[in-house]
Parts: C-alpha cells; sequence; structure tokens
C-alpha cells in the first residue's frame, strides 16, 4: 500500500515535472539569449490553450494537432510583442515589469473574452490511464510527458544544428562578440523570443486534454516556470528538464504526503534557497 | 524657472487638496466616500512601497507580505485575546518590521538585486499566503470574520465611514511627513545614491545593506499598519485578499505610476488609477479583475515612455 | 611606516592569474603613477585595495592597519577613496547632491557645515555653475571632475585615481594635472593609473610599472623611462601594432 501509493506518486510527479518542464524551456530560452525574464510565459502559454479549445471546440480539431497553430500563433504573438514593446525596455528590472504588464493586460483580457470560467476538453478516448501492475499513467498525462521530452531534445538539435540556432547560442554566450562576426542581434532575438512564446504555446495545448483551461491559469505556471527555470538554471536546456522534474516530483510527492496545500510553500522555500545559495541552479547556468 | 515655481506651488497645492479632502465628505453619499477610503489605503500603502521601491530602488513584488502580517495580526490579537485592534496594529507593525529586516538580510547579504529580489519577495509573499492557507491560527481558506462591535474607538470599529474616512486621510498625512522627513535628510540621500549607482555609494562609504535593511524595515513596518487598517474597515481577512500576488501589484502600481522617490507620487497615483479601476469596472462589467487590464496597459506605458511617473510629468509643464 | 602596504597580493579569475605576487608600498605625500599595458591588472589592483574584490592571497596594510577582505564602505571610511575607470555619477542627482553624498560620512553631521564643505569642493573643481545640473546631463570633463569631487568629500587620506584623465582634451588634463598636484600640496596621497605618459611623468614622484599582474619597475620617472624591462613591454606592444 505504501509502495503503491508512493510510486503513484513518483510516476504522476514525473509526468507533471514533464509538464513543467516543456512550459519553462521556453522562458530559459528567452533568459538564456536576452536576459529576459518573461512574466508573460504563463499568459503565453494560457493563450495557447484557449487556440486548442477553440478550435477543438469550432472545429473538433485535435489538441495534438492544434499544439502546431497554437506554437504559430503564440509565436507571432511573442514577435509582435518583442518588436513594438520589448525592444523598448532599457534593464532587467523594467523589462519584468513591462511583461507583468503584458501579464496583466493578457490575463484579464481572456477574462473579459471568455469569462473566468474554467473550461476543459474531453476526449473519451483518450481519457484512460495505463496499468502497470498497480501504477496507474494518465495518458494524456504520459504524452505531454512525450512532448516534453521531444520539445527538449527538439530546440536542443535545432540550437545545435541550425544557423539560427547557432546564432542564439552565440548571443547568449557573447553578445559583443556575435554582434561583430555580423549577427543580426535584433533580428535573432525576436525569433527567440518568438520561439519560447511558440513552445509554451504549444505546451498549453498539449496539456489541455487533462488540464482545466482558464485566464488564471497563466499566473500559475509563470511562477512554477521561473522556479524550474532558476533551479536547472538559467539557459540550461537539460538542467530546466530536471528543474521540472525535480519541481514536478516535490509538488506530487508534497501534496501526497503533507497536509493541505503546504507543498507549495516548500516549493517556494526551495526557490527562494536556490537564489540565495546557488543562483547558478543545479546545472549550472546564467547566475540569477 | 518653470521647474522653480510649480514646486514652490506644490506646498500649497497639497494644502489646498488636503482641504478639500476635508470637506469633501460632507457632500458625498456613503458609496463615493467608501472609494475614496480605499483610494486612500492604497495612497498610503503605495506611499510605504515607496520608501523602499521608490528611493531606495529596491522592487518589492511582495508587499502583500506586510500587509498580511499587519492584517492578521492585529485580527488575531483581537477575536482571540481581545486585544485592541490599535494596540494590534502596533504589534503586527513590529513583527512585519521583524519580518522584513529578515527577508532583506537574507535576500540584500545575498546579492539578490532587481528582478530576481522582486522574485524572491513573490516567492515569501507566496509562502505566507499558502501557510495561511493552511493553518489553524489564521482561519485558513476560509479567513477571518471579524465581530461587529458597533461603533466603539477602543475596537478600531465605526459603523459610519466617515471615521474610516478620517483615519485613513490622517495616515496619509503621517506618511507623508515621514517621507519628506527621509526624502530632505541623509537618509534619503543615501537611499538615493544606492538606487543610483550601488558602488559608487560603497565607494563613498555607504553601507548598502545595511541601508537597505533600514529602508525594508521602515516599508514593511509602515506597510503593516495599512493592513490592520483595511482588516478594521472591512471586516473581513483571507488568505488571497492580505498575501496574495493581486495584492502587492495593487500596491506597487501607485507609486510606479504616480513617481517613483517622490512624496506625493503614490498619492497621485492612486488619485488618478482608483477612479479609473472603478470607471473600468463599471464599463466593463464582468468580474473584479477587469481594471487589471488597464493597470497591465498603463505599467507597459509608464516604464516606456513616463519612467518618472505622473509627477515627473508634472514636473516637466 | 609606509601609507600603504601590499604583501604577496595574489589574484586570479578561473584560471587567469591578475595580480601575481605583488608588493609594493606608498610613502605618505606621494603621488605613485601606476602603469602597465591593458590588462596589466592596474584595475584590479585598485579594486582589490578599495574592498571590491578579495585577494586569494596577501595582506594589504593601510596606516599599519590590515585592511584585507573589508567591505569598501569601511575601507572609504578608513580614508582611501577611489574614482571608476569608467565614470559612475548618480545620473538622477544633481552636482550639488553627488557630492553631498560624499560628504556625509565626515564626522560633523551639521547640515550646514556639510553643505559649505560642498559647496568648497564645487569652487576647487570649477564645477559650481553645475551644482543643479544633474549628473546625467554633464560633460565627461565634469563628470570626471566630479567623480574626484565626490571622493574628495569623503576626506581621504589616499586617492585612488583610475585613469582620471581618460577622455579629456589636453586642455582638461592639464587642469587635472594641476588639481592632483594641489590636493598632494595639501596632504592626499595619490595612486593615480593612466595611460597618458607624459601627464605621469610630470606629476609623479614615483613609478610603479604592472606587466601581467607582476611589478617590473618601480622608481623615479627617469628611472622607469630608462628601465630596459619596461621599455621591452612597450615597444614589444608598440610592434604587434605595427603589424
Amino acid at each position: 500500500m505504501f509502495f503503491q501509493m508512493l510510486s503513484n506518486a513518483l510516476v504522476s510527479g514525473l509526468l507533471m515535472g514533464g509538464v513543467y518542464a516543456s512550459v519553462a524551456i521556453g522562458l530559459t530560452l528567452i533568459f538564456g539569449v536576452m536576459n529576459i525574464i518573461n512574466f508573460a510565459h504563463g499568459s503565453f502559454m494560457m493563450l495557447g490553450m484557449y487556440v486548442a479549445y477553440w478550435l477543438f471546440t469550432g472545429l473538433g480539431l485535435n489538441p495534438y494537432i492544434s499544439l502546431v497553430p497554437s506554437f504559430l500563433i503564440l509565436f507571432f504573438l511573442g514577435a509582435v510583442i518583442h518588436k513594438f514593446i520589448i525592444i523598448h525596455s532599457s534593464d532587467a528590472q523594467n523589462i519584468l515589469l513591462i511583461t507583468l504588464g503584458i501579464a496583466l493586460f493578457l490575463d484579464n483580457f481572456a477574462a473579459f473574452l471568455w469569462t473566468p470560467d474554467y473550461r476543459s476538453i474531453e476526449i473519451p478516448t483518450l481519457a484512460k490511464s495505463l496499468f502497470i501492475g498497480y501504477l496507474a499513467i494518465s495518458i494524456p498525462r504520459l504524452i505531454a510527458f512525450i512532448f516534453a521530452i521531444l520539445l527538449t531534445i527538439g530546440l536542443y538539435i535545432f540550437l545545435k544544428t541550425t544557423t539560427t540556432g547557432k546564432s542564439i547560442r552565440a548571443i547568449s554566450d557573447n553578445i559583443e562578440g556575435a554582434r561583430s562576426v555580423g549577427i543580426n542581434i535584433k533580428k535573432i532575438s525576436l525569433i527567440s523570443f518568438g520561439i519560447g512564446a511558440g513552445c509554451v504555446g504549444a505546451a498549453g495545448a498539449v496539456i489541455t486534454p487533462f488540464y482545466s483551461i482558464s485566464p488564471s491559469v497563466g499566473l500559475v505556471f509563470v511562477i512554477f516556470a521561473f522556479v524550474v527555470v532558476v533551479l536547472g538554471g538559467m539557459g540550461n536546456f537539460w538542467g530546466t528538464f530536471l528543474g521540472g522534474l525535480i519541481v514536478g516530483l516535490g509538488e506530487s510527492l508534497g501534496a501526497t504526503y503533507l497536509p493541505g496545500s503546504l507543498q507549495q510553500f516548500f516549493i517556494y522555500f526551495v526557490f527562494i534557497l536556490i537564489l540565495l545559495f546557488r543562483p547558478q541552479g543545479i546545472l549550472g547556468g546564467k547566475r540569477a | 524657472m518653470r521647474k522653480l515655481s510649480l514646486y514652490r506651488y506644490s506646498y500649497v497645492l497639497m494644502g489646498v487638496t488636503l482641504l478639500l479632502l476635508t470637506i469633501l465628505p460632507a457632500f458625498m453619499g456613503s458609496y463615493y466616500i467608501h472609494i475614496l477610503i480605499l483610494i486612500l489605503v492604497y495612497a498610503y500603502l503605495g506611499s510605504s512601497w515607496n520608501v523602499l521601491g521608490g528611493y531606495c530602488g529596491q522592487f518589492s513584488f511582495g508587499h502583500a507580505t506586510f500587509f498580511g502580517l499587519g492584517a492578521y495580526t492585529s485580527t488575531i490579537l483581537f477575536m482571540r485575546f481581545g486585544i485592541s485592534p490599535w494596540i494590534g496594529m502596533v504589534l503586527g507593525g513590529i513583527l512585519s518590521m521583524f519580518v522584513g529586516i529578515f527577508i532583506g538580510f537574507i535576500c540584500f547579504r545575498y546579492g539578490l538585486k532587481g528582478p530576481f529580489f522582486a522574485l524572491a519577495t513573490l516567492a515569501f509573499a507566496e509562502m505566507f499566503r499558502v501557510a495561511a492557507l493552511n493553518i489553524p491560527l489564521t482561519g485558513k481558506a476560509m479567513g477571518i470574520l471579524i465581530t461587529l462591535k458597533g461603533t466603539s474607538f477602543p475596537a478600531f470599529q465605526f459603523q459610519e465611514k466617515i471615521y474610516y474616512y478620517y483615519i485613513i486621510l490622517a495616515f496619509n498625512v503621517f506618511i507623508v511627513l515621514v517621507t519628506h522627513l527621509i526624502e530632505n535628510r541623509k537618509l534619503g540621500d543615501y537611499l538615493e545614491a544606492i538606487k543610483e549607482d550601488e558602488d559608487a555609494a560603497e565607494a563613498l562609504g555607504i553601507d548598502t545593506l545595511r541601508y537597505k535593511i533600514i529602508a525594508i524595515s521602515i516599508s514593511s513596518f509602515l506597510t503593516a499598519l495599512g493592513g490592520t487598517f483595511y482588516a478594521q474597515y472591512l471586516f473581513y481577512i483571507d488568505p488571497d485578499i492580505c498575501f496574495g500576488v493581486h495584492n502587492s501589484i495593487e500596491i506597487f502600481m501607485r507609486p510606479i505610476f504616480g513617481g517613483l522617490g517622490t512624496v506625493y507620487g503614490a498619492f497621485l497615483g492612486s488619485l488618478i488609477l482608483g477612479p479609473l479601476s472603478e470607471l473600468t469596472r463599471g464599463l466593463l462589467g464582468g468580474y473584479s479583475g477587469m481594471h487589471l487590464m488597464l493597470f497591465g496597459v498603463v505599467l507597459v506605458v509608464v516604464i516606456i515612455f513616463l519612467p518618472r511617473g505622473v509627477v515627473g510629468l508634472l514636473k516637466k509643464i | 611606516m609606509a601609507m600603504l602596504e601590499v604583501q604577496g597580493l595574489i589574484k586570479s579569475f578561473g584560471g587567469l592569474t591578475a595580480i601575481n605576487n605583488l608588493n609594493l608600498a606608498i610613502e605618505e605625500g606621494e603621488i605613485v603613477g601606476l602603469i602597465g599595458p591593458n590588462g596589466a591588472g592596474k584595475t584590479t589592483f585598485f579594486n582589490l585595495v578599495s574592498g571590491f574584490l578579495k585577494p586569494d592571497c596577501g595582506k594589504i596594510i593601510f596606516k599599519g592597519k590590515n585592511i584585507t577582505g573589508l567591505k569598501p564602505h569601511v575601507i572609504c571610511r578608513k580614508g582611501i577613496a577611489r574614482t571608476f575607470q569608467i565614470v559612475k555619477p548618480f545620473p538622477k542627482l544633481t552636482t550639488f547632491k553627488n557630492i553631498r553624498i560624499g560628504a556625509y560620512h565626515r564626522s560633523s553631521s551639521n547640515r550646514k557645515l556639510i553643505d559649505e564643505r560642498v559647496e568648497e569642493i564645487l569652487n576647487f573643481l570649477g564645477l559650481e555653475e553645475k551644482k543643479n545640473m544633474l549628473g546625467s546631463d554633464l560633460t565627461i570633463a565634469d563628470r570626471k571632475n566630479l567623480e574626484l569631487g565626490r571622493s574628495l568629500a569623503t576626506n581621504p587620506k589616499l586617492l585612488l585615481l583610475d585613469e582620471i584623465m581618460g577622455g579629456l582634451n589636453p586642455v582638461e588634463q592639464g587642469r587635472m594635472i594641476n588639481v592632483v598636484k594641489r590636493l598632494n600640496q595639501e596632504g592626499i596621497t595619490s595612486l593615480v593609473i593612466e595611460h597618458n605618459m607624459r601627464a605621469i611623468m610630470l606629476c609623479s614622484h614615483r613609478i610603479i610599472v604592472l606587466n601581467y599582474g607582476e611589478k617590473i619597475a618601480d622608481g623615479t620617472p627617469e628611472q622607469v623611462a630608462k628601465n630596459q624591462n619596461v621599455i621591452k613591454v612597450y615597444l614589444g606592444d608598440q610592434e604587434n601594432v605595427r603589424d
């Protein structure tokens, strides 16, 4: 019985951890490249969820297919926001406030358009679980976990092999050096921000089969995304994946074994500890 | 020349405003007095935040922590031990100050600055919110309802809103004086130096850690007093109202919009944002967060185009 | 007893040794020039002395007391003031306020006396007209003067000047040299980093030359100018530039 509870908590923690990782990956890309702490990141995810929702409700489109339009729409939105707003900001503190403003606007505009009510996507064929022994593995969550892995690998390959990807890494490493070899900083920053937004939009689409949709979801996830990114090391992809898993596990174990909602308390506690004592994160990235 | 003249008039302007605010309620219905009270509460809270954020340049995203500590301390002491909320208010302020010193020491000692300091303070506020949601002392998610005792000064309760109005007005006068004192003394100059350039400040003999902690201790103490007032006015508190991130946002919106590091910034900010919020709510209907859409836009516009806020704009006229 | 003594100072950043077993002494009343090619460790040395960096090894002794590893504001209060290579005025504060902030820590907390001292410094540096201008609105020459003025306000016994003449035209440089000399006459010891050879040779009593974090010469300007090692270091650089 003990092992049953424990292993189920571990499994659901890992699966959810994958979700957190896929949400945070876009954030770490944006931070790693541009030192932008994007408070609107959760709002982008929330919008991605709504894209999937409306495509499902209106056209019957499966959310796993909708992740493409979600990515594209959020990529475009991210690029526009970057081009017209972000570009005007002067330092990290200002960017945090600006992106907070954007988040406030997006979250509440969504509430205005679609009311704050929770919505969900029901797909009976998917709403099943895989049973291995006494382990119950929810299929939609498993798919989301696989998506997280694919996303991380995909982005990793993109950064290593494509010209754009290499330019992104160059800027992240040494912006002056990148500038001097002729990399168009503005254009690449724009693309990075767009990719970051697109990724988290897609992640939003992917979790709609099991996560309820509402404008308030953004704020919840953005804070978790920050924790994951700082935990794993800002700008460090595998670190973010690992950070996601740790947060997912922590949350799941905490929810199982701690009274009430105290697991959240410990997640914030760990966040502060990392900020203070290991700001480069577990796997080492840019220092907080 | 222009700059000088408007500033000299600012004392006169504020005196007139104070006079107006003192007589205005006589002509207002209960609803409008309520609006004014809320405007003044957040003007006060914003001014408290301003000491740390505006003058010292350390932006806290978690001032709800201090607000909540003030509100819960006085409320719990009153409901459980019958201690007058006036005393509870001071005790709450002291507790809040110690927590502020702790948070400040931890963050500043380990070099958290700018957005990371902001996120850390947010995390602290969230920790308090989750704690309040889970421990019986604070009534968990149900919050605490304050028993009505009719109009009673020792119980810090009044049946007519007008009493609350004059109390919060007095709070505002108090904080304007405090801010004024700080601005014109060594403390104010030192805080601004830290805000402008910490390294240069250190090189000039300023113990930046010490002064940042002084700033947060003043700010946290003052903020907590506002929390008690709020609790006594609304008779109900819960973890979300007190420690929620929305509260922190409402608090720092005023000084950022009105003018960081100025004596009247938060006050002006609230005077404008308050009615605007009400208007937005009225126009767009829907649920309670509609005005946040406006705040989002305001935040972006102010940071990019009006970094000195409304006061900065006025100084240019 | 030397005013400033440095013993066995070592500082590395990752694999790079910026200061390598440095020993030197500055006597009271001297103007000492600190020169060396780019990357020689001059500013790092200043950062170590003023407390912005902690050395890996070694001691820094000021007026007989060990100040190694103390925080910058403590070192300032002990009597060492420094300017920054890239000036750091408080941009949104007036020139007057900028300097006054340095002046506060003097023992007297009398507002009037402090303001008088600020006026004195403003006049001394020719900033009187600009006292209500914001730091960000000043020209580079004025900013350099402001940087110096702020440091003077802290009542230092030892001044560390990091390329105080950088960005100044010859006339302004001449003025600055005179200022440094006059400060010296009033009893302030100065350690001056400079790239302008003429200027430094003119106003220093002694010159110390650093290269790769090590002292390669220490003597009067004439001695240093004839020092073979020094010539090699500088001529060597020039050869590379020509290529």
